[in-house]
């Protein structure tokens, strides 16, 4: 099972929620957070690691993928990326052909696979958001971050077949942001014939902005903040979308 | 497919109402059963290799192409010709060409997915329909058959060979509104561009799709359409 996370625009709250997804829902499921800006590194400064082996190691000096997944530090796995790595932005498709293959042989060890991708529609990009069973669509309510929003599923829903996308609402209100999916889905709906869901709306929090800073997940100690409860009910409507076949492995494995 | 399910149903119907029927005649029945499904089997699998023919193939490009069209999904096309076979016939005679076709074969079915519909296609041409798969997709599968393919060793152990194959890659899309005829001549250019690029490559379509992406972009409706979503009255 693969999930990927990512936004038209650049900014809008893809890794701090990627990184607090996979806390929120790793007590109950074997998670591998991967790390999908592969030339640009977030996660691992979300979460204050310093992986030595990385992708860039296994797509460029063919080092095995398992290799390189660390410890989160809060319950769940990480996949990390390079940063700075030019080689690696935009990946030619014998680095995609190895990385599918190892991305498919680790989705059999884990219950989900999140991808926290760039922003945008790169290939590279396009290429993460295909490979994902559902698609995680961030966006904030400005005009350019909805624009780019719709921008970006229209291509991933006409070109490369995605069909499953879900919304997230990001700094706004669960009403502002309910309000906005609605009018989104009907563009969406209208235009393309895509079925959008909407996973909830995450509030405005200096608390998260905050967590960011001092590189801890916010739910890892302020599950009470409005923002913390509002990725928390987003984790549980996730939930149905993750098959329950694999449990199992979580209680053999840890 | 529906042929199939008709035979199934009519062979359950006979396991139990044949013995309502004189012996001899319930005894040809069966044996009309089993002609059935040796011919219905004849029409749709390559007896040599056990991909799906070419009929098959053709009637999945046609439901695949009116399915796109209907969900607005796209598919992608594969089509693969082993370099010089010719001369593993000449040289090695045909019953090694005939192992080549069936390891080629083999090969195949283990990197496709169930969903997928790969088919003998011509002499030793091969081809795969892999549904709801995008050009990134497409190319991985190619990138890896190819592998696959250049690896292994053929022909007689004590005087084996290698072989290596040419392919043509694309990617159907609604908006394109070709036919499958149409699409599939295209795919088969492709195949032509590689041969004539020297061999042992695979030329896909994705330059041409860049190109119509970047053209189609957001269109004048659906700026206008997205103003709605931020201009909303409570
Ligand atoms: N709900 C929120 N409340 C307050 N601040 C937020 C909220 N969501 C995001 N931010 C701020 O936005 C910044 C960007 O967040 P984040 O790095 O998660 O975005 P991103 O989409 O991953 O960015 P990029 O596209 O660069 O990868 C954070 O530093 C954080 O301070
Ligand atoms: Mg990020």
């Amino acid at each position: 099972m693969m999930i990927s996370i990512t936004s038209g625009k650049g900014g809008v709250g893809k890794t701090s929620l990627a990184v607090n997804l996979a806390l929120a829902l790793s007590p109950e499921y074997k998670v591998l957070l991967v790390d999908a800006d592969l030339g640009l590194a977030n996660v691992d400064i979300m979460l204050s690691i310093a992986p030595k082996v990385t992708v860039k190691h296994v797509l460029l000096e063919g080092r095995s993928i398992r290799e390189a997944v660390v410890e989160g530090g809060y319950g769940f796995h990480v996949l990390p990326a390079a940063s700075g790595v030019v080689e690696l932005v935009q990946p030619d498709s014998d680095m995609k052909g190895a990385l599918e293959l190892g991305l498919n042989e680790l989705a059999s060890s884990y219950d989900l696979l999140l991808f926290d991708t760039g922003a945008g529609i790169s290939p590279a990009v396009l290429w993460f958001n295909c490979l994902a069973g559902y698609t995680i669509v961030v966006f904030t309510p400005e005009p350019t971050s909805i624009t780019d929003a719709y921008a970006l599923i229209k291509v991933l829903y006409r070109d490369y077949g995605q069909k499953n996308f879900l919304l997230v609402a990001n700094q706004a209100s669960q009403k502002e942001g309910e309000q906005y999916f609605l009018h989104l889905k009907k563009v969406i709906d209208s235009y393309l014939g895509a079925n959008p869901i909407f996973l909830g709306a995450i509030p405005k929090d200096p608390a998260l902005a905050q967590s960011i800073r001092s590189q801890k997940p916010l739910l890892a100690y302020h599950r009470e903040t409005k923002a913390a409860k509002a990725i928390l009910e987003i984790a549980e409507k996730i939930k149905s979308f993750i098959p329950v076949t694999r449990k199992n492995s979580l209680l053999s494995n840890s | 497919m529906d042929l199939e399910r008709r035979l199934k149903q009519i062979k359950e119907f006979f396991a139990q109402n044949g013995h309502k029927l004189d012996p001899k005649t319930g005894q040809m029945i069966k044996e009309l059963c089993s002609l059935c499904e040796e011919l219905y089997a004849q029409a749709s699998i390559d007896f040599l290799t056990g991909l799906y023919n070419r009929r098959f193939f053709e009637k999945e490009l046609e439901i695949n192409v009116e399915k796109a069209k209907r969900d607005r999904s796209v598919f992608s096309l594969i089509l693969i010709d082993l370099d010089h076979f010719k001369k593993v016939n000449d040289q090695y005679g045909h019953l090694v060409g005939d192992e080549v076709l069936k390891k080629v074969a083999e090969i195949i079915k283990k990197n496709v997915r169930k969903i997928d519909v790969p088919a003998r296609y011509g002499g030793e041409e091969f081809a795969i329909i892999l549904p709801a798969t995008g050009s990134e997709g497409a190319l991985a599968v190619a990138r890896r058959l190819k592998h696959n393919i250049n690896e292994i060793l053929f022909g007689p152990k004590d005087n084996p060979f290698h072989l290596t194959a040419s392919m043509g890659v694309a990617t159907y899309r609604p908006l394109s509104g070709l036919s499958a005829e149409e699409f599939l001549k295209k795919v088969d250019k492709l195949l032509y561009q590689a041969k004539e690029a020297g061999r042992n490559c695979i030329i896909t379509d994705q330059e041409e799709f860049v190109l119509q992406r970047e053209q189609e972009g957001i269109t004048y409706e659906e700026r206008e359409a997205l103003k709605g979503v931020w201009q909303y009255d409570d």
